[in-house]
């Protein structure tokens, strides 16, 4: 028993990672459909989003790279099915350099995507009155503040060079308070930002979602009311496509719901390797002095 | 199953196994992905950022035309005054406009950050109680004044101190615990991802 214990404890890591992989391969090959229920924090940001009216204009701010992209890139095409569909309008922006390379991808994917039924549903939706994509701009804070007092001062131009002054939707929302909410979608820091330089500021709601590292330092803003909606990692992300029916919308369930079987297998794995672990170096712990006989 | 005919995909499929190479053991391979990836993160976030920022606020503004604006040279000269600290002989006008920088970011951040972050988290923590919602505020309430106490040095933690400051290390143990679960679960849902990318956009396999 001991000699088996001392086997398990110093297991080659190579082992133990060849397992996660096959943890995450087969679920991912062959889904097992396990359920997931919708947390509180989900459903609030969801239900602020569908409680707009037509012509609404809100700000998505894209701030997460392609290193963040599992966790974070499907929240953001979710999101944009949801506002195209309400015909709610979205002023995109992004406050990290390799924001624009995501976010333009996932805004060009929704535009050009082909429904069930062989439609283009947003085929006819015009950039600078139905929607924008500002890019990137540098500065953080000075950009939050900039958009308080006007959004095409701070970006006189789109991400496509057009002017910006001459665009209907920030004539209709020329500055962060006349637009309905702030939609941050982050791998880094800037939620903590957005809140006390832009939302608070501007008087207007505040839905975070973020990568699964950084969401239990959010729960206080969501426990304050400072953010309406908490929308945490893949997990969060596979909730919000189950609330706004991405396989209706789709035909398919979207990346997030499709990886959380995998998760769900990983951490069932993790989980028994931790309580296996532990009993053997109680065993272990428990060999007479002097060694075996 | 359809293999992927897009050279990107299969760069981007041949840089992923050699980050996970890494996994086996280090090696040239893994090395040669890593500094790649540095070099083009540089490279993409200069470029960018010049195109994103420099251009439309520096360059179009000082162009003779409609949009000139002779004010943009004041910040110019600031922002040249904070590279020059990479020159010994002139480092000494970099404190100008680190001077600026810091008094307008303070004058900002002062007021901004006790009216929009402090005063609510002071106000959510101290809820009232109620019959119909008591525990939760009451959770919050002892974990924080407990967890500050842990943190609080002026006093010797023995006593009745040292066993409010044992139950802050409770609630900062069961804090480390949940970002540690968050932090495993979002670890594995970058590798998901990249799995996801392999099988499905690289290799072709049904989705």
């Amino acid at each position: 028993m001991h000699d088996f214990a001392k086997i398990i404890l110093n297991l080659d890591r190579r082992i133990i990672y060849s397992i996660v992989m096959l943890c995450v391969a087969i679920p991912l090959i062959k889904p097992l459909g396990l359920p997931f229920r919708i947390t509180p924090e989900v459903r609030d940001g969801y239900e602020l989003v569908e409680s707009l009216k037509a012509e609404d204009v809100i700000v998505i701010s894209c701030d997460y790279g392609p290193s963040a992209e599992a966790e974070t890139h499907p929240m953001f095409v979710a999101l944009l099915h949801q506002c195209f569909q309400k015909d709610i309008r979205p002023v995109i922006l992004t406050l990290i350099p390799d924001g624009p390379g995501l976010a333009n991808r996932g805004l060009e994917d929704v535009l050009a995507y082909v429904d069930p039924d062989g439609n283009k549903p947003y085929e006819n939706l015009v950039p600078g009155d139905d929607f924008v994509f500002l890019g990137f701009k540098a500065g953080g804070q000075a950009v939050m503040l900039g958009i308080g007092q006007g959004f095409t001062g701070t970006f006189p131009t789109d991400y496509n060079g057009d002017d910006t002054g001459n665009m209907q939707i920030f004539k209709d929302a020329p500055k962060l308070a006349d637009t309905k909410l702030v939609f941050d979608i982050a791998s880094v820091g800037y939620p903590d930002f957005w809140i006390p330089y832009g939302t608070e500021r501007a008087g207007i709601p505040f839905i975070v979602s973020c990568t699964a590292v950084s969401a239990p330092q959010y729960y206080p803003y969501y426990t304050a009311g400072q953010a309406t909606g908490l929308i945490g990692g893949m997990k969060g992300a596979a909730e919000y496509e189950k609330l706004v029916d991405m396989e209706a919308i789709t035909g398919k369930d979207g990346p997030a719901t499709k990886g959380l079987d995998a998760q769900s297998a990983v951490h069932v794995f993790i989980i028994l390797a931790i309580i296996i672990a532990n009993i053997f170096y109680m065993v272990d712990k428990r060999r007479p002095v002097g060694g075996l006989a | 199953m359809s293999l992927s005919m897009d050279i990107g995909v299969w760069i981007a499929a041949g840089l992923t196994l050699l980050i996970f190479s890494f996994i086996y053991k280090d090696n040239p391979a893994f090395k040669f992905a890593e500094a790649l990836f540095l070099g083009v993160s540089l490279g993409y976030t200069s470029v960018n950022t010049y195109w994103s920022n420099i251009v439309p606020q520096v360059v179009i503004p000082l162009t003779p035309g409609s949009s000139f604006n002779p004010w943009v040279l004041l910040p110019l000269f600031l922002g040249l005054c904070i590279v020059l600290r990479v020159v010994p002989q002139l480092s000494w006008m970099s404190r100008m406009a680190f001077a600026v920088y810091i008094a307008g970011y303070a004058g900002l951040a002062i007021p901004t950050e006790i009216s929009g972050r402090l005063l609510p988290q002071v106000g959510s923590t101290m809820q009232p109680l109620t019959a119909g919602n008591w525990f939760t505020p009451l959770v919050i309430l002892v974990g924080v004044f407990c967890t500050m106490m842990y943190f609080f040095f002026s006093l010797e933690h023995k006593g009745a101190v040292g066993k409010i400051s044992r139950l802050g290390v409770v609630f900062v143990m069961v804090s480390f615990g949940a970002s540690f679960g968050y932090t495993v679960m979002a670890r594995v849902s970058l590798l998901i991802g990249r799995i996801q990318f392999l099988f499905f956009e690289w290799l072709g396999l049904p989705n």
